[in-house]
């Protein structure tokens, strides 16, 4: 006799089957949906008159090394209304509106090279409620945000750059001093070095910004603040930002000290990139409706510290930074080689004046250093 | 059996004696004997307020001529915050510079015996020496 299986049995059978069949797929979408998020980055520099807003779309691609067909692709059109508001007691007080200007682009791997930002004239008051308003036709949706400006501060060491030197050397680290800047959440440290770059042809000033540390302060309540800075940051950093070129000598003239506060919505950004969570840098944002950053930003500075001699010769000789051919303390270099490709300089002469703090009589060159001194002059005449 | 703890024996102070395998880093390594500077450096003055005058300098080279040329060992950044600042200094003699500075105006600087007006630096120098494991105290008094 043959046995049929209940129909209870069977039923649930078959229903597991479908089941099972339809759980096989295993075709995912990596892709979303190919929206525009518009991504803002918006820091009002109340040291200047002049603002900026950088707007830019989110797109979706496949293949991130072709280039999208147009910058419609990852640009909002020239026609878009950016605009910011300053906000007193709730009131608009003042309404500035931005118009497009083109950007000229460093070099680089670039979706598109035609790259516009936004841009407008006015004064950012300290302490003050900003509101960013954006309106791109093509989403027509608005996107904004607001942000309250840090206040004002000072730096209050170094100071007196007419009588004091930055002597850049660990045996005693510099410390920064500087006031409380109201709602600050991010204070950067940093110089700036005025440098000459003397070639064979032609002899150019240059300077350079080197960024030393970022310190996160939100929860304090102190008024003065002080940090030391690692002396050796500051070689390090020149090593891997300026190029070494044998044909060039370079002679530094004088460092600014500058600190930069930040408003809270800016320190929340940096210390998530600082805290190495790369994937979280999108994770923080304070724009509706898009993603970025609507922030402020005060830059303080003190103007023409001049190096000690020891730091100097640091520059010049030092492992990390020989390299980079800085001239020593007398405005000489050992070891520069007196290559056939170093021309007759035909550039404005350079003042031979030593970078040294003051005109020490400079101990002779022991016998065998003699053959590879260079001076600044001798490196032109060659 | 004695053979084979002697091959052991004989392998392993082979291996030690390979210089390739000393350790990167300080151990085994004694550091210098380093006696400690503590320089009291104070601003004080008869009746120039003491705000209107800054330390601007404030150096240690190993002799009198090397101060004159500049050749110091170490410097401090001399600040407003800061009255007493140390060096760590192998046994020895050494000389010391200390400079400030008046930040006056007008004729406030010269009367107070500062050379020149506004930035007029005073400049002092001494000698000290520094012994192991011992601090050395340097007051700095300007004329």
């Amino acid at each position: 006799m043959r046995k049929t299986l209940p129909p209870l049995l069977a039923l649930v059978i078959f229903f597991s089957a479908i089941l099972a069949f339809s759980s096989c797929e295993t075709d995912i979408t990596v892709l979303a949906p190919a929206g525009t998020t518009p991504v803002v980055i918006c820091i009002l520099n109340q040291d200047s008159t002049t603002q900026y807003v950088r707007l830019s779309r989110s797109y979706a691609v496949t293949d991130a090394t072709i280039p999208p067909d147009s910058p419609d692709s990852i640009l909002f059109s020239k026609a878009t209304k950016v605009g910011v508001e300053e906000v007193i007691n709730g009131v608009v007080t003042n309404r500035s509106f931005f118009t497009p200007v083109e950007l000229i682009k460093d070099s680089g791997f670039f979706p598109r090279q035609e790259h516009w930002v936004y841009k407008a004239e006015f004064k950012v008051k300290p302490e003050t409620d900003y509101r960013l308003i954006i309106y791109p036709e093509e989403t027509d949706e608005i996107v904004y945000s607001t942000c309250y400006t840090v206040g004002d501060f000072e730096i209050v060491n170094p100071l007196y750059p007419e009588v004091r030197y930055i002597h850049m050397l660990p045996d005693h680290n510099l410390s920064f001093y500087w006031t409380r800047s109201l709602n600050a959440a991010i204070y950067q440290l940093g110089f700036v070095m005025h440098y000459l770059e003397i070639g064979p042809d032609k002899t150019i000033e240059k300077e350079i910004l080197i960024p030393l540390k970022s310190i996160f302060y939100l929860e304090t309540r102190e008024n003065l603040f002080s940090y030391p800075i690692n002396s050796a940051n500051f070689y390090n950093y020149l090593s891997e930002a300026l190029p070494s070129d044998p044909a060039l000598l370079r002679q530094c003239l004088s460092v600014d000290a500058v600190i930069i506060s930040g408003g809270e919505e800016l320190g929340y950004y940096m210390q998530l990139q600082e805290g190495g969570q790369t994937f979280s840098i999108i994770d923080y944002s304070n724009i509706k409706n898009g993603f970025g950053i609507f922030s402020s930003q005060v830059v303080r500075k003190i103007n023409g510290f001049r190096l000690t001699e020891q730091s100097i010769d640091t520059l010049a000789y030092g492992v990390v930074t020989k390299k980079l051919n800085f001239v020593d303390r007398t405005g000489s270099r050992r070891g520069v080689p007196s290559g056939a490709s170093v021309r007759q300089q035909k550039g404005p002469r350079v003042n031979l004046g030593t970078t040294a703090k003051r005109s020490p009589l400079p101990a002779p060159p022991r016998e065998d250093d003699r053959e590879g001194i260079s001076t600044i002059d001798s490196f032109k005449k060659k | 059996m004695k053979l084979s703890y002697i091959l052991i024996l004989a392998a392993l102070a082979l291996f030690a004696c390979n210089p390739d395998d000393m350790p990167d880093d300080n151990h085994g390594i004694e550091a210098k004997p380093e006696g400690t500077l503590r320089v009291l450096f104070e601003i004080s003055h008869p009746w120039i307020p003491p705000d209107r005058i800054v330390r601007s300098e404030l150096h240690v080279a190993k002799d009198a001529m090397e101060i004159y040329k500049g050749n110091f060992i170490q410097s401090a950044n001399v600040t407003t915050f800061q009255e007493v600042y140390f060096f760590y200094l192998e046994p020895g003699s050494y000389y010391y510079e200390a400079a400030e500075a008046c930040i006056c105006g007008g004729d406030s600087c010269s009367a107070g015996g500062f050379p020149g007006n506004k930035w007029g630096t005073k400049h002092v120098m001494g000698k000290f020496t520094i012994d192991d494991d011992k601090v050395t105290q340097v007051i700095v008094l300007f004329q």
